[in-house]
């Protein structure tokens, strides 16, 4: 059953690997130092800059 | 109809569309690839075993897999706005319902039956067919961007969730994510989506001429002998048979890389972090695979393209059983890396040259479906093998051994016949009068 699992979506989702996962957040706390706050900030506000960027973009286009 | 605009805006506002439908993708399958992080937390907190969140989990992916032709249908009849809008919306809700998880039965519901639903009306399938109505030319291009957004989407939203769960809760965690989809990708969606460019009093990309009743542009509404309003028709035809049949190829592949590829990697004597970078560096490729195909085969046929994608993919499934210990694996990830995803904008542009764009929501919903089940398939078949002969080499020679043909079924596609795309460039040139 553990193999259904990581049958995420294939790549219409990319697999997310525990391996992979756990590779990914081991390089984020060695640049973070540990602290998952900074982290989340950090992703947080890639996040939300996209949809942010888009409406600039627009907003400056229409002028 | 809205009054066709006369003066040329900087950015077409196609790319607005693309731009959003990347960040629908973006949110939509990283939050649905968050929940791997869940399962620990969930089963320790809640009491559960594996088997038991696994399950919700499998039935998750089927009930995706089972409704996206009848969401599809739904995008061709309702229009895409409304569809992705509603499906953001509905998986928001469920994922923050998900917080207050306390029984099984729960999770079954808002997990497995709701948001995997609703996950169905923003999915890549749908935000291509709708991109796809925006773009004649360049077509590949926009929609390979989307597909982007998936790949980028697991590199970020994934940690994010990791790093909030480690300072919150699994509840905040599931909270926060219906929280960024209802409040980020829901008014994105509801400010810039629109079904079709004469929305916007705009043409689609590429479409020369701006006046809608100069008749190359009408005839542009009947293009190609293959155009169809229901779907089933597309399947009376070889293209569909061709585009589905090396499709299947394609789930069973990337089926069998994705789950299997890390165990496999572990076999041949690379430590589990060095299978991981190895998988990592895959998925890096993916971004530059899939855009420089999208890129390509707007410039070639795409049929060509498709197939070298496959033919490639192959070859990297040769190397992986012919070159020993981590060579092979390294050979195998870079090859195949460009190819894994480069088969989803490359087809679904296909498909939208040669059967038009009325019915292309459920085509590609029912082409989506009989990927996933060639993925389930050899995903299991693989398990099985292995149990039986211990070793991934007979899978990975089978999964391997469908690329070839499915190569040549790609190449035969009589693409310049039946595609849109050919048949533009041949009645507006009998136009102009060459």
């Amino acid at each position: 059953m553990a193999f259904v699992l990581n049958f995420v979506l294939l790549h219409h989702g990319e697999s997310a690997d525990p391996e992979l996962l756990i590779w990914i957040k081991n390089v984020l706390d060695h640049i973070f130092g540990g602290g998952p706050w900074l982290a989340i900030v950090l992703l947080g506000s890639i996040i939300c800059v996209m949809p942010l960027l888009v409406i600039l973009v627009y907003l400056t286009q229409r002028r | 109809m809205a009054s066709i605009q006369q003066t040329q805006p900087k950015i077409y506002y196609g790319w607005y569309i693309v731009a959003t439908c990347f960040f629908v993708a973006f949110l939509t399958v990283g939050a649905r690839n968050c929940f791997g992080i869940f399962v620990i937390p969930m089963s320790e907190d809640l009491g559960w075993n594996r088997t038991t969140i696994s399950f919700a989990a499998a039935l998750g992916f089927l009930v995706n897999g089972v409704t996206q032709p009848f969401i599809g249908y739904m995008f061709d009849r309702l229009g895409g706005r409304r569809v992705i809008v509603v499906g953001l919306a509905v998986m928001g809700v469920a994922a923050i319902c998900l917080a207050f998880t306390s029984h099984f039965l729960f999770l079954v519901l808002m997990f497995s039956l709701v948001l995997s639903t609703a996950l169905s009306g923003p999915s890549l399938t749908n935000t291509m067919a709708l991109i796809s109505k925006w773009f004649h030319r360049k077509r590949a291009t926009a929609v390979s961007l989307n597909s982007v957004g998936v790949s980028m989407g697991g590199l970020v939203l994934v940690p994010f969730a990791m790093y909030f769960m480690q300072a919150t809760s699994w509840r905040w965690t599931w909270a926060a994510l219906g929280i960024v989809i209802i409040g980020l990708a829901v008014p994105l969606c509801l400010m810039f989506l629109k079904n079709d460019p004469a929305d916007k009093g705009l043409l689609p990309y590429g479409v020369a001429n701006e006046n809608p009743e100069d008749p190359i542009n009408r005839r542009e509404q009947t293009l190609g002998d293959y155009e169809v309003d229901n779907w089933k028709e597309s399947f009376k035809t070889p293209p569909m048979w061709q585009l589905s049949a090396s499709y299947v190829v394609c789930g069973i592949t990337t089926g069998t890389i994705s789950t299997h590829f890390v165990p496999l990697a572990i076999e041949r004597g690379a430590s589990p972090s060095m299978a991981a970078i190895i998988f990592g560096v895959m998925m890096g490729l993916n971004v530059f695979g899939g855009l420089g195909a999208g890129v390509l085969s707007d410039k070639f046929k795409r049929k060509d393209v498709l197939a070298a994608v496959y033919f490639m993919r192959g070859l990297a499934y040769v190397a992986l059983l012919v070159f020993p210990s981590t060579l092979g694996l390294w050979a195998f990830a870079i090859v195949s890396g460009f190819s894994w995803v480069a088969s989803v904008p490359l087809t679904s542009s296909l498909t939208a040259d040669v059967y038009g764009l009325r019915a292309l929501g459920t085509i590609s919903g029912v082409t989506f479906f009989c990927h996933q089940v060639g993925s389930f398939a050899m995903i299991l078949l693989a398990g099985f093998l292995f149990d039986i002969t211990g070793s991934y080499t007979i899978p990975f020679a089978i999964a391997g051994a469908f690329l070839f043909p499915a190569a040549i079924a790609a190449f035969t596609i009589k693409e310049d016949k039946y595609s849109a795309r050919y048949s533009y460039r041949v009645r507006e040139a009998t136009s102009m009068g060459y």
